[in-house]
């Protein structure tokens, strides 16, 4: 392999690897995590220990199990429920549904993604020699109405109602403090969702949805790659 | 016929020497005959002090109805919600140790006292403990906000609790207390021992004596009564001793203090009320009949013989049979079904998603 950068990880590389331009596809190997495609088969295309190392690409770029935050606020829960914050946010205390800490959500969470931070470390241990960034899944959608209208698999669940977007935010923010702990962790850099991709809370534009429930599109895509070209990530 | 002298006839019971135990310890059986029994299908509310976290771990395994009015969302796996204390009592209010912790958080989850004290907020990281529960969220809560939701929240279950039980099992632990002096509101650890800030000028160290003790449980239970009527209470005896006392003696002396205070109000309450009776944990574990083999190697905590041996005479006695204890999580044990679902379709949204970037 001769191609210097490496763009891994799950669904959401997707939209990366499609607004890869051709002089791109050139030096950029971006690839998925799938069921045939899975540890075995990234080590036969770059070997299976550091010491084959020549054919490592010098960056790395992760983007790994960016949607466990989606399990829990895509659509309500049937027992409603609220999550807590560091703001001092009145609203917490008038809602009538279940209250959760934000550090019981977190620890949720983390457990849950333990194998991911466990292929994670394998990945650094396999690619000690390459610089290593861990990259944000786009956050949640800031248009409800785009989850009704294009709820894909989710369809006969909808009557559960689309999750209010406090706590669609709530969740994927803390899913990425847990995954920036964990790239520090590891030595490596955080990189977050373009700032030209969010509105004013924090949500994605309607601009870069994709036409599914929880993935960005192409100009998405694109924009993520900029950013994380230019090297101006931090 | 004339006797002899009146303790002719009396029951074996009443008579040292005739105590089984004396020959074996694992037969020490002090509980007189109880007023009420408990059905696997009553409500069993539990409070106390750390002692009173066994008794309530026993219901729960045992297969009777430890009612949880403050539950983790389902969401939560077992030993999380059990790392933030969620079932280890009916609701989220962590140990309370006096009579007056007890009566002060009925008042407040009926809005009937508000304590001046509300946070203690960490100037560095902003973190917020609860002063009435300051072990409850490990490392505190986020902010005040989320800790006046998680308040609001467990004062509803208290209530609920309260409304909705059959039986109330709660067990003193403690006489001494630090109180804020500008209200009289009780702390369950002084400040500076698990959050807050120890400012002398605003708690005092106080120790209740047997009629303060007394009078705050009675308050409590007429206040329970006042609000479920039917509620039958068992009142217990933590047979743990003090870990430090504020009093300038040895904390062994200060020891047998307290619990001589806490079983006056515990017998005081028990004459008093109907339906009340006094359940003996602290005579089975610290009777010399047992001879001290109940007591792990620092002395004072009870080890699980002995809390075997007190839960066994309980629901030999309240529920008429031996009762086997079970290792079953009553707290989701069994992944989230929701969660497990919407995972599912997302795997199958992201490799469809992944098939069309190939």
């Amino acid at each position: 392999m001769n191609k210097t950068h490496l763009i891994l990880g799950m669904s959401h590389v997707t939209c990366l690897k499609n607004a890869l331009s051709k002089d791109e596809n050139e030096y950029i190997d971006a690839l998925l995590f799938t069921q045939n495609f899975y540890l075995d088969k990234l080590f036969e295309r770059y070997g299976s220990n550091p010491e084959e190392k020549t054919q490592d690409p010098s960056k790395i770029f992760l983007c790994i199990d960016g949607n466990q935050h989606n399990a829990f606020s895509l659509l309500e829960h049937p027992k409603k429920y609220i999550v807590g914050n560091t703001a001092e946010d009145d609203s917490l205390s008038n809602s009538d549904r279940v209250f959760v800490p934000a550090d019981v959500i977190a620890d949720v969470l983390r457990q849950r993604m333990e194998p991911t931070f466990q292929l994670e470390k394998a990945l650094h241990e396999r690619f000690s020699g390459s610089d290593i960034a861990h990259i944000a899944p786009p956050p949640p959608l800031s248009d409800a109405n785009h989850i009704k209208n294009h709820p894909g698999i989710f369809k006969d669940r909808l009557h559960l109602g689309v999750a209010p977007k406090l706590l669609r935010l709530s969740i994927y923010q803390i899913q990425m403090q847990l995954c920036k702990e964990q790239a520090a962790k590891l030595g490596s850099r955080f990189i977050e969702a373009p700032d030209q991709a969010i509105d004013e809370y924090g949500l994605l534009k309607s601009e870069y949805f994709n036409l599914d429930p929880t993935h960005g599109n192409i100009a998405y895509g694109r924009l993520m790659l900029d950013k994380i070209l230019s090297g101006k990530d931090n | 016929m004339k006797k002899r002298h009146p303790y002719i006839g009396l029951p074996n019971r009443q008579f040292w020497k005739k105590e089984p135990g004396i020959a074996s310890y694992s037969k020490f059986d002090p509980v007189s005959d109880v007023p009420f029994q408990i059905s696997r299908t009553d409500k069993v509310v539990t409070a106390g002090s750390c002692f009173a976290q066994h008794v309530a771990r026993y219901i729960t395994k045992s297969g009777f109805n430890h009612y949880i009015a403050e539950p983790a969302h389902p969401i939560v796996p077992a030993p999380i919600a059990e790392k933030y204390n969620y079932g280890m009592f009916s609701a989220r209010y962590g140990n309370v140790y006096t009579a007056r912790q007890l009566k002060q958080l009925l008042y407040r989850a009926y809005g009937e006292f508000t304590p001046i004290e509300d946070a203690w907020v960490s100037a560095k990281s902003g973190r917020a403990v609860d002063p009435f529960r300051p072990q409850i969220h490990p490392g505190g809560f986020a902010s005040k906000a989320e800790l006046a939701a998680d308040r609001r929240q467990h004062l509803a279950a208290v209530r609920t609790a309260i409304e909705n039980m059959d039986i109330f099992v709660f067990t003193l632990g403690l006489t001494e207390a630090w109180v804020d002096k500008r209200d009289g509101t009780v702390f369950p650890l002084a400040p500076g021992v698990a959050g807050g800030v120890f400012e002398p000028d605003l708690v005092k160290f106080h120790n209740f004596d047997e009629v303060e003790t007394s009078n705050d449980l009675s308050d409590s239970i007429k206040f329970i009564r006042s609000k479920n009527p039917k509620a039958k209470i068992i009142i217990t005896v933590s047979p743990v001793p003090l870990n430090a006392t504020m009093e300038d003696r040895h904390v062994f002396t200060s020891t047998t203090w307290s619990k001589a205070v806490l079983r006056i109000a515990a017998e005081r309450v028990t004459k008093t009320f109907d339906k009340c009776c006094y359940f003996p944990s602290y005579e089975i574990i610290t009777s010399p009949y047992v001879r001290g083999v109940y007591f792990a190697e620092d002395c004072r905590e009870v080890l699980p013989a002995g809390v075997d041996h007190v839960m066994s005479l309980f629901f030999h006695h309240f529920t008429g049979s031996a009762v086997a204890v079970h290792n079953t999580e009553k707290q989701h044990a069994v992944p989230d079904e929701n969660i497990e679902e919407m995972t599912r379709r997302l795997q199958v949204l992201c490799d469809e998603e992944a098939i069309d970037s190939v």
